[in-house]
């Protein structure tokens, strides 16, 4: 009997050995009991992937924060946080921040359904720092500190998850627009907190679209130069050009759309855009010479 | 006689300040003439002339109208003084018939070619034509009067005909007030100086004339009494 069974169960043992693997084991697991011992999980990378966009924010909780960095109210910039590779505990990525493209890697550990990240820019430009933060599928926070410590500038940041895609239709947004600059130097002079309008440009700017539209002479024939320069630079903007010109890097990072990703986007104008921009450059240089002068338009 | 020397000198003086006041801008509108030295299609007022500037027909009208206006501006200038006038009369006639003879042949007509394909439409094109044939017009007048002797009416039309000449300066003048006083966009400013360019100097041309012959008058009705 014993020797049957025995016998029995070896032939069942044999006649399932068919393969030398099971093709279908599946083993599951809760996401939050998961053990990794800081073990990066890789397909949760396609998550963190990509541009985190926000405010790049002076730090006031730090005592030695400068108001004034070159005499003048520094202003939120815009930062894009882009993470570019996970291998491993590895991180690599850039940031674009003030027109500057910058890229950083170090380390990346998960903790607590939370992957925290430390990287450090290269070192070899007056600017870079090491940043700090963690993230989760849909936040990324942290700090960043400049390497000089004479600087001793720390900023904080709170990014969400953007997707760039250029979209020639996208329009300008009536965004508050006010000139720190002009406006502290005025309340300093006249000790008082009225905030003066600069009106350089007109409404034409909301109006003009000059990614999808073909422009002609009589089109842009009556725009003033601030007109000219901010319906020229919106194609750039559209295209997720880093501004280095201070004044359209603050003008264009009050729009909600605007993604600051590259620093050359030249070869990515379409055709109008193109013959938009030689238009636009011929009268804003002729506005330039012959606006406000003796000589004519 | 001391109220009559009196206002001789002031007269005078006036006379001088506004010499003064047409040279210097004359001065200016020749350095806007020597940017367009050598010909060069990409430069100043040009740039923005680009589908007119490839016609054979405006580049000929431009250029001559841009190398002899200034001529004509600074000819122009000389022939209002009573002592140069009355001093060296063939220098007089001389330059009146190069004044004349460059408006009618070269700067009136190229002015009208040039007012056809103004900057902003028929407002501005009929303004600029319309200036181009008065221009003309006025400079024959004052011709055909000086003709037949009758110096009063050749004064008149020659001052009608250079109110018009120094509306190159005028309209230019007239386009900085506004922008440094209203910052009205360029095509705005444009439509308002297209017409009191020449407008605002005709109507002083024609107080001047008026206030002369009310003069005139009265010095007979005076020598009357």
């Amino acid at each position: 009997m014993f020797k049957s069974i025995f016998s029995l169960s070896l032939i069942l043992l044999f006649s399932q050995c068919t393969s030398i693997k099971n093709e279908n084991a599946n083993v599951t697991m809760d996401e939050s009991t998961k053990v990794t011992d800081g073990e990066l999980v890789l397909e949760d990378g396609n998550k963190l992937y990509g541009f985190w966009v926000g405010k790049f924010e002076m730090d006031f909780q730090d005592e030695d924060y400068p108001i004034y960095e070159d005499d003048e109210f520094e202003y939120n910039k815009k930062i894009n946080i882009s993470i570019d590779k996970i291998v491993g505990e590895r991180i690599e990525g850039h940031s674009v921040v003030s027109g500057n493209y910058r890229v950083f890697s170090g380390s990346i550990k998960r903790d607590s359904g939370r992957y925290f990240v430390e990287a450090r820019e290269p070192g070899d430009h007056a600017n870079d720092g090491i940043f700090k933060f963690q993230m989760n599928d849909t936040m990324l926070w942290g700090t960043w500190t400049a390497f000089d410590k004479k600087d001793s500038v720390r900023r904080i940041y709170e990014l969400k998850r953007r997707i760039f895609q250029y979209d020639s239709t996208v329009a300008l947004e009536e965004a508050e627009y006010v000139d720190y600059k002009k406006t502290i130097q005025v309340m300093l002079e006249e000790d008082s907190f009225e905030i003066p309008y600069y009106a350089t440009s007109t409404q034409k700017i909301y109006e003009i679209n000059a990614s999808n539209t073909f422009l002609n002479e009589p089109d842009v024939a009556n725009l003033k130069k601030g007109d000219l320069l901010i319906i020229r630079n919106a194609i750039y903007a559209r295209h997720g050009y880093a501004f280095k010109n201070k004044a359209l890097r603050r003008f264009f990072d009050a729009q909600d759309w605007y993604i600051p990703v590259n620093s050359d986007i030249t070869d990515e104008l379409s055709a109008t855009e193109r013959h938009n921009i030689e238009l636009l450059m011929t009268y804003e240089k002729n506005a330039e010479e012959y606006y406000d002068h003796f000589g004519r338009f | 006689m001391r109220l009559f020397n009196y206002t001789f000198n002031y007269k005078q003086l006036g006379k001088a300040l506004f010499f003064l006041f047409i040279a210097y801008f004359t001065y200016l509108m020749w350095l806007i003439t020597i940017q367009y030295i050598p010909i060069n299609f990409k430069v100043a007022f040009l740039n923005i002339k680009q589908t007119e500037i490839k016609l054979f027909h405006y580049q000929l009208a431009f250029f001559s109208h841009v190398y002899t206006s200034i001529f004509v501006l600074i000819l122009g200038l000389f022939q209002f003084s009573n002592w140069l006038r009355n001093r060296y009369v063939k220098f007089h006639r001389f330059a009146g018939k190069i004044y004349i003879g460059l408006v009618l042949g070269i700067a009136g007509p190229s002015g009208l070619v040039m007012g056809y394909y103004a900057n902003g439409g028929w407002f501005t094109q009929i303004s600029f034509c319309l200036l181009a044939i008065l221009w003309m017009v006025f400079t024959y007048q004052a011709y055909a009067f000086i003709k037949k002797g009758q110096i009063q009416k050749h004064k008149n039309f020659m001052l009608r005909s250079y109110a018009l000449t120094l509306s190159a300066i005028s309209l230019r003048l007239f386009k900085w007030l506004i922008v440094i006083t209203f910052e009205l966009p360029p095509m705005d400013t444009y439509y308002i100086v297209a017409w009191a360019g020449w407008l605002v100097n005709l109507g002083i041309a024609e107080i001047i004339i008026f206030s002369h012959l009310s003069l005139l008058n009265k010095t007979k009705t005076k020598v009357n009494v």
